[in-house]
């Protein structure tokens, strides 16, 4: 796993109810983990999804991190459509989050699929799924 | 208020340092024709590295440059990430390059889709049905096809898989559009410089990258079917083709010029995009460097076309550009620069 500032981070989750992203704030608002995430070398064009999804993880009572594989990043698919001449991003990937509360010598992951929708003068919103164990 | 601002403009020194810039190797060649050119006409020093859009967006947000070039364009949501201002500078054609032995310019025609099959590893020689449908009457090469692509996070490979994207269902649904991607076939190279040499030097070879680097290494233009069903060839009029399809009204001018109508559109075009801190540490800095990309867009429009790429030059989105500037300030008040003069 790289980038283990970021792996690192305590974060909880909570998975948004299927086929709907999770509810935001409309307005886009700067995000620390935006920063490090570039400092770190990630894709540009990804990184404001992964800065939400930490961000939108920390408050979750069910899980308390979130991490990616060495080729997450590069095996992200992001996609781009246009709407009234407005341009929609959306963005998928594959993580894994941390149960919360399991023993550290027995930590428990589960796989996650991330998925962020990003309008060009919006927030990102965020949806996190679990995809198995 | 007027006499504010241009008391402001004669106390604002530039500094005597170079002007550094990063990022991009899209819009390098250009880059470096302007910072010759600008200081022979007495401007201040400007050093670019051309080290990949990614690299320059990562330089701008620890600061270590005075302005980033990028062919991958934020989005609102990012710049506001590191209170960034964004703005088009130059455009210019991705290009398709091939070393393929007895075919000369004009000759191989590609479309979209197969291109996309080849990156896909779905074509893998040069005398496939689907190349051999698309240049009847020429004989092609039984050699393996080389798809040589981007190693290093890059603008020419998301505006390339942008293409890829739009023209193939496949390739969207399955890689999408990206400056870094874990490529389903093929080696990567650094750089639109590491690309044209490894395709130069390997029979058989294909790469993308802008239409400068094409031109140094003289390959062989290859034409492309674009969205009117047309085979064009890359050239200043085939952008400003797709140019015409702009509209530039997103926050940070966002657009991406790919698969546009028209039937004498080139169907890939990269647009390089400055970007700059909101908020200024050194206002002798911000100044110099304020200047010499206005100096840009009123003089370097003649050194692009040499270098065949196409300069901003619309006044209407010049102006609207530099009206952008007048959020660039420092810790007390906002950095003109000569253009307000």
């Amino acid at each position: 796993m790289k980038r283990a500032a970021i792996s690192c981070v305590a974060a909880a989750l909570s998975f948004a109810s299927p086929g709907s992203m999770a509810a935001g704030a409309s307005q886009p608002k700067p995000n620390k983990d935006f920063r490090e995430l570039i400092v770190h070398g990630e894709r540009p064009e990804i990184a404001a999804c992964l800065a939400a999804a930490i961000e939108r993880a920390r408050d979750d009572p069910s899980f308390s991190a979130i991490r990616w594989g060495d080729d997450a990043s590069d095996r992200a698919v992001m996609q781009e459509s246009e709407h009234d001449g407005k341009k929609l991003r959306f963005i998928r990937l594959m993580a894994h989050m941390r149960v919360r509360g399991s023993p550290i010598a027995l930590e428990s992951w589960r796989r996650v699929e991330v998925k962020c929708e990003q309008p060009e003068d919006g927030a990102v919103r965020v949806e996190m799924k679990a995809v198995g164990r | 208020m007027l006499s504010i601002v241009a008391s402001a403009a004669l106390h604002a020194a530039p500094s005597d340092g170079p002007i550094q810039g990063a990022g991009a190797s899209f819009p390098a060649p250009v880059l470096q024709a302007w910072a010759n050119d600008y200081a022979a006409n007495g401007g201040a020093k400007v050093r670019y590295e051309s080290v990949g859009s990614s690299e320059g967006i990562l330089r701008i947000t620890v600061r270590s440059v005075d302005f980033a070039m990028t062919d991958v364009p934020l989005t609102q949501a990012e710049l506001l990430q590191d209170d960034l201002v964004q703005f088009p500078l130059v455009l210019g054609a991705v290009v398709p390059v091939v070393n393929l032995p007895g075919i000369d310019a004009g000759e191989l025609h590609l479309s979209g889709p197969v291109l996309a099959d080849i990156y896909l590893g779905k074509v893998t020689r040069w005398n496939a049905p689907s190349l051999r449908a698309l240049n009847p009457g020429r004989s092609l090469p039984d050699l393996p096809i080389q798809a040589v692509h981007r190693s290093d996070g890059s603008g020419t490979s998301f505006v390339f898989t942008y293409y890829l994207s739009r023209v193939s269902d496949e390739w969207n649904e399955r890689l999408g559009i990206g400056s870094r991607l874990h490529w389903p076939a093929g080696s990567g190279a650094k750089g639109n410089e590491g690309v044209a040499s490894a395709v130069h030097r390997t029979a058989g070879a294909i790469g993308y990258v802008q239409l400068a680097y094409a031109e140094q290494q003289g390959f062989a233009p290859v034409r492309m079917l674009n969205a009117a069903d047309q085979f064009v060839s890359a050239s200043e009029t085939s952008v400003r083709a797709a140019l015409a399809a702009a509209r530039w009204t997103g926050p940070g001018f966002y657009e991406v010029l790919v698969n546009k109508s028209g039937d004498t559109s080139w169907p890939i075009v990269g647009v390089s995009y400055a970007l700059l801190h909101r908020r200024q540490e050194d206002r002798g800095d911000a100044v110099a460097t304020l200047r010499f990309l206005d100096w840009i867009y009123r003089h370097g429009g003649e050194a692009a076309r040499r270098l065949h790429y196409v300069p901003v030059d619309g006044r209407d989105l010049v102006k609207r550009i530099e009206d952008e500037w007048s959020q660039v300030h420092d810790e007390e008040r906002s950095i003109p620069w000569q253009g307000q003069q």
